[in-house]
């Protein structure tokens, strides 16, 4: 996922307030590339993106009568693409939401309100945090594999001097 | 050769009306002139101290008579100089003149040098110094330190001579006075000149020769030092020439100082040239003269020269004679001089010690500050926090009870920040840099708050708090209110650390009320433990309490009163203690105060006192709710406020008439919209069917429903006040509170106007100090999420009414849920648009009814919001 050039943030709300809001107060602190869209519909087309971050509306109905709501978008947005992080953003302070929303993988549950930006600008945060240590993890597991094998060649090297050649001759 | 000054000090003592000032202008006419002619001067001072004799003018003939004992001096004429000195002096003493005193202190000094008598000299310039160093004279400092620079130049430490030398230059510089200008470079010339330096020594003397006029003293000295440094460069001609003319003008002038000086190198210069005899006389007219005048210094360096050319000239005895003398004067004086030295040593140790203290003392009020700076921010950070996380816990809905202590914690922690801020200003305090401010305040909410934060030090010690507040008092006042409220919470809080049983009242009276302005006075009274009759009058110092060991009993620093005595002092009031041992003290603090040119008209909503929560011991209520829910909320609210309430409990309006009927209750709750009976109809069963006794039962309606009309319509029906849905704890007590005393909320006027925001709109219901924050103040941003609101807010207004009449709840919940935070941004509160109401009761069948009103009232709200913010944004 590092190797896109571009991070991709989807903002997903049917109320353009809040998206612009949003997108504004992001876009001042992050370096992400935010595309907003109106309905998960939409979202979940655009998933080959591979966006970062999904910051999800719950309710996605005031538009589209039909539409799916945050949990059914967030459970397809998870089922093909684990690794993107989802907060979700509602109206609501139902405990039963929140934990509905956490059980399908999202990343945190965040009330809409005047908290709500530098909240989810602190999750931005940690989320980088995570992607950062996640990184330096990879990193580390690489130099382990490396440094095993260089270990073990050396070992076969003095195994084959000292105890086959020695005998060889 | 009358110096321009001279000419206008004589023009101005011809003017002079007095004969004071005329002696005063004469006598410093008689300086202007004295160093160039001493003899003039010697007349002038004469007068002076005639004509100040015939007025009895002692300040006059003191200055006569230290201007004759400098004229002797510059004479040569040194015993008579110290008569007239010490005349002078006891003049000076007599009247307290201590500027006299040290200018006759300098001329001792001066003479005492030439005596040779380096210690005394010291001595003399140094209480000159001192003198002149407290009255602030910097000329006059200057001249003192030129002296002294003098005298380590005759001790041969020609280091510090010069370095105090330079120092005086450029003071004499700046106030451009020859006279003083010309002494400093002839002791210059002379110090370069001991050190070799000639080339300097001779720029100082011909600088001199410069600006002095070519027939004084000082011309003359100025030459004979040209003389000395031409010889010792070894051009004897030219010294020659220059000490020739200097003994001719000194002889002239009688100056005896120049004219040994000349005689005395010209002699060394015949000497040099071989020519012993001529030599011989030179030097033996300057040991006469030296002689005469008891220049010592002079005379001994004559004494070293003539045994040296005696012993040239073969006259050996002579030589040996003088020898001897130079020997032992060379003893005295330098015995004297090592003591001298050695006790300038001690006096530059002490000046340097003193110096370090200084700049010790310094650092050290520099590291105070730092220190003061640093810990009132290390302490402000911790109490940040504390403040702002009582906030963050205050915006998650904290039970009432939770609410009350984190509101201690926001207040006590923000008062707790203005007392450290003043402990660590008490210096600024004692400095007198604290201002007090001149703003307008209510007096009443000023120590109603007080009362509320120090209640709970009151519920601590189970001890009762009064208040009382005169009524005949203004509300609004010009002071300084954080000062005022810093002054009673140190007191009233001292008064409760010190009370363990009975009471502490704090009375706020009127005393004297004209031209606009009043005089009251704070009592706090206690029933503490009282201050002993010898600890009353220090009880104002710094920490002082009474006695150390009621510190270590009942804590704190003992700042605080302290503090409160000069702040009162400061706003020019008064603070006075009576105290009894073991009965109790009484603090009163008289102040006077601007009153306000504008007085608030408008009743500030009343808080819970401690009459409030008298009147509501021991309630026996009946609480009549339908929904679970609100029963609760109400309920706990009530129970938290009011532990010893007892309620009972019906879900609607017939089982309320029926438990009526069966026991007694001090007030109904009764909500309005409930099944089977309402609570109208509840309160009209109550009224007109019940028995006399429970027929006058005190009902409050609980609603949601805040027209004018229904309010009317339920005080109509008999009820005898009611309060909005959902409703703030304190709102329902106050309500109770006035209720059970017998005030009815009056329907027709505006009392429920005012007294109910729900009631009417507020003056403003937009708020765009969210919007503001978020922009970071970026008009074009906020510009564009209000015009956004603007364009979405009117169509979800629409949707939710088309909602409302389709009788489409599940739409209108939508559209309320969406709104709700879009208002929260506008800055516009729950309380006044029920926005989430709306969405709740659109989620409740139960509760659809009561739709129509909230969003007929929703609507004029977003009316007037989207006004505003079309203001706001053109």
């Amino acid at each position: 996922m590092a190797t896109k050039s571009k991070r991709y943030l989807f903002l997903v709300d049917d109320e353009p307030i809040q998206n612009e809001m949003l997108k504004d107060y992001l876009n001042e602190r992050f370096l992400f590339e935010t595309k907003i869209f109106e309905n998960g519909e939409d979202a979940l087309q655009n998933m080959h993106l591979n966006p970062e971050i999904i910051v999800l509306d719950y309710h996605l109905s005031a538009h589209k009568k039909d539409a799916k709501n945050g949990v059914e978008v967030l459970k397809l947005i998870k089922d093909a693409h684990p690794e993107s992080q989802v907060i979700v953003l509602s109206g609501q302070d139902k405990i039963d939401v929140a934990i509905d929303t956490m059980k399908y993988g999202a990343y945190d549950y965040v009330i809409k309100g005047e908290s709500a930006f530098s909240r989810i600008e602190n999750l931005i945060n940690n989320l980088g945090e995570l992607h950062k240590m996640k990184a330096i993890n990879k990193g580390y597991r690489n130099t382990i594999a490396m440094l095993v094998t260089v270990i073990s060649l050396i070992v076969l090297g003095v195994i084959y001097f000292l105890i086959v050649k020695p005998n060889m001759m | 050769m009358d110096t321009p000054r001279y000419q206008q000090l004589k023009k101005k003592y011809e003017e002079a009306d007095t004969e004071v000032d005329k002696i005063d202008l004469l006598t410093e006419m008689t300086l202007e002139i004295r160093s160039d002619d001493p003899e003039r001067a010697m007349l002038m001072a004469e007068e002076i101290i005639e004509r100040s004799e015939e007025i009895n003018y002692y300040n006059g003939k003191g200055n006569g008579l230290n201007h004759k004992g400098a004229c002797y001096w510059l004479m040569g004429e040194y015993e008579d100089g110290l008569d007239m000195l010490t005349e002078a002096l006891v003049i000076a003493q007599e009247i307290n003149d201590e500027p006299l005193k040290a200018k006759v202190l300098n001329n001792f000094g001066r003479i005492y040098r030439n005596l040779g008598d380096l210690s005394n000299a010291l001595q003399n310039f140094e209480a000159a110094l001192e003198i002149n160093e407290l009255l602030g004279n910097e000329l006059n400092q200057t001249i003192n330190l030129t002296n002294i620079s003098n005298l380590y130049y005759d001790l041969g430490d020609h280091d510090t001579a010069l370095e105090y030398a330079l120092k005086c230059k450029p003071i004499f510089e700046s106030y451009d006075d020859n006279n003083r200008l010309a002494t400093i470079y002839i002791t210059l010339g002379d110090i370069y000149f001991k050190k070799g330096e000639f080339q300097e020594a001779l720029h100082y003397f011909k600088r001199t020769l410069v600006i002095t006029d070519n027939n004084t003293q000082t011309y003359s000295i100025a030459q004979t030092g040209m003389g000395k440094v031409h010889y010792q460069l070894g051009q004897l001609g030219l010294a020659k020439e220059y000490l020739d003319s200097a003994l001719h003008l000194a002889k002239e002038l009688e100056s005896p100082e120049a004219e040994i000086v000349s005689e005395f190198y010209l002699s060394r210069v015949y000497a040099k040239q071989g020519d012993f005899r001529k030599a011989l006389d030179n030097i033996e007219e300057a040991y006469d003269l030296a002689k005469d005048s008891l220049r010592r210094h002079d005379l001994m360096s004559i004494h070293e020269f003539m045994s040296d050319l005696y012993d040239k000239m073969g006259n050996i005895p002579k030589a040996f004679y003088h020898l001897r003398a130079f020997e032992k004067l060379k003893e005295e004086i330098f015995q004297q001089a090592t003591l001298n030295k050695l006790r300038n040593l001690q006096i530059k140790n002490q000046i340097e010690v003193a110096k370090k203290e200084k700049e010790v003392a310094q650092s050290t009020a520099r590291l105070k500050q730092q220190f003061m700076a640093n810990m009132s921010h290390e302490i402000r950070t911790p109490m940040n926090a504390i403040v702002g996380m009582a906030r963050l816990l205050l915006e998650q809905q904290p039970r009432p009870d939770q609410m009350k202590y984190l509101n201690g914690i926001n207040q006590s922690a923000e008062n707790l920040l203005v007392i450290i801020n003043d402990i660590l200003d008490l210096s600024k305090i004692e400095a007198g840099k604290i201002t007090i401010e001149h703003i307008d305040f209510s007096l009443r909410e000023l120590v109603q708050s007080l009362y509320e934060m120090l209640q709970v030090k009151a519920d601590e010690k189970q001890l009762r708090f009064k208040l009382h507040i005169d009524d005949k008092l203004p509300d609004r006042l010009m002071g300084d209110p954080s000062r005022i409220n810093q002054i009673l919470i140190n007191l009233v809080g001292n008064a409760f650390k010190f009370t363990d049983k009975g009471y502490v009242a704090l009375e706020c009276k009127l005393l004297r009320s004209e031209h606009g302005r009043v005089s009251l006075r704070f009592d706090v009274v206690d029933t503490g433990i009282g201050i002993s009759k010898d600890y009353v009058e220090k009880i104002f110092e710094s920490f002082t309490q009474a006695g150390t060991d009621t510190a270590r009993k009942f804590g704190g620093t003992g700042l605080g009163l302290t503090i409160s005595k000069q702040l009162v002092d400061l706003m020019g009031g008064e603070i006075v203690v009576h105290s009894e041992l073991d009965k109790g003290t009484t603090f009163s603090v008289s102040l006077t105060l601007e009153v306000s040119a504008e007085q608030d008209p408008v009743n500030r909503p009343e808080k819970i006192t401690e009459a409030v929560k008298a009147k509501l011991r021991n309630l026996h209520i009946l609480l009549v709710e339908d929904n679970e829910f609100n029963r609760m909320v109400a309920e706990d609210t009530l129970k938290g406020l009011l532990p010893d309430i007892r309620i009972d409990i019906a879900i609607n309006g017939q089982v309320a008439v029926q438990q009526i009927q069966q026991n007694s209750y001090d007030l109904v709750l009764m909500d309005i919209q409930m099944p089977i009976m309402n609570g109208v109809e509840a309160t009209k069963y109550i009224r007109t069917r019940l028995k006399d006794e429970k027929k006058n039962t005190k009902i409050i309606a609980m609603t949601a429903n805040v027209l004018q009309e229904d309010v009317q319509h339920y005080m109509d029906v008999g009820m005898n006040g009611y309060i909005s849905k959902p409703f703030l704890a304190e709102d329902l007590m106050l309500k109770m509170a006035h209720v059970l005393s017998g005030v009815n909320d009056a329907p027709r006027d505006d009392v429920h106007e005012s007294d109910k925001a729900a009631g009417k709109l507020p003056e403003v219901v937009t708020d765009m100090n969210f919007l503001n924050q978020f922009t970071s103040g970026n008009i074009e941003k906020k510009k564009k999420y209000v015009e956004m609101f603007l364009d979405n807010g009117p169509k979800l207004l629409e949707k939710i009414k088309t909602a409302l009449a389709a009788e489409d709840y599940e739409t209108l919940k939508v559209a309320a849920h969406s709104m709700k935070p879009q208002l929260g941004y506008m800055g516009i509160k729950e309380d006044v648009s029920n926005i989430f109401l709306i969405e709740q009761s659109a989620g409740q069948s139960a509760h659809t009814d009561r739709l129509p009103d909230l969003v007929t009232k929703l609507e004029q709200l977003c009316r007037k919001a989207f006004e505003e913010l079309r203001q706001a944004i053109a």
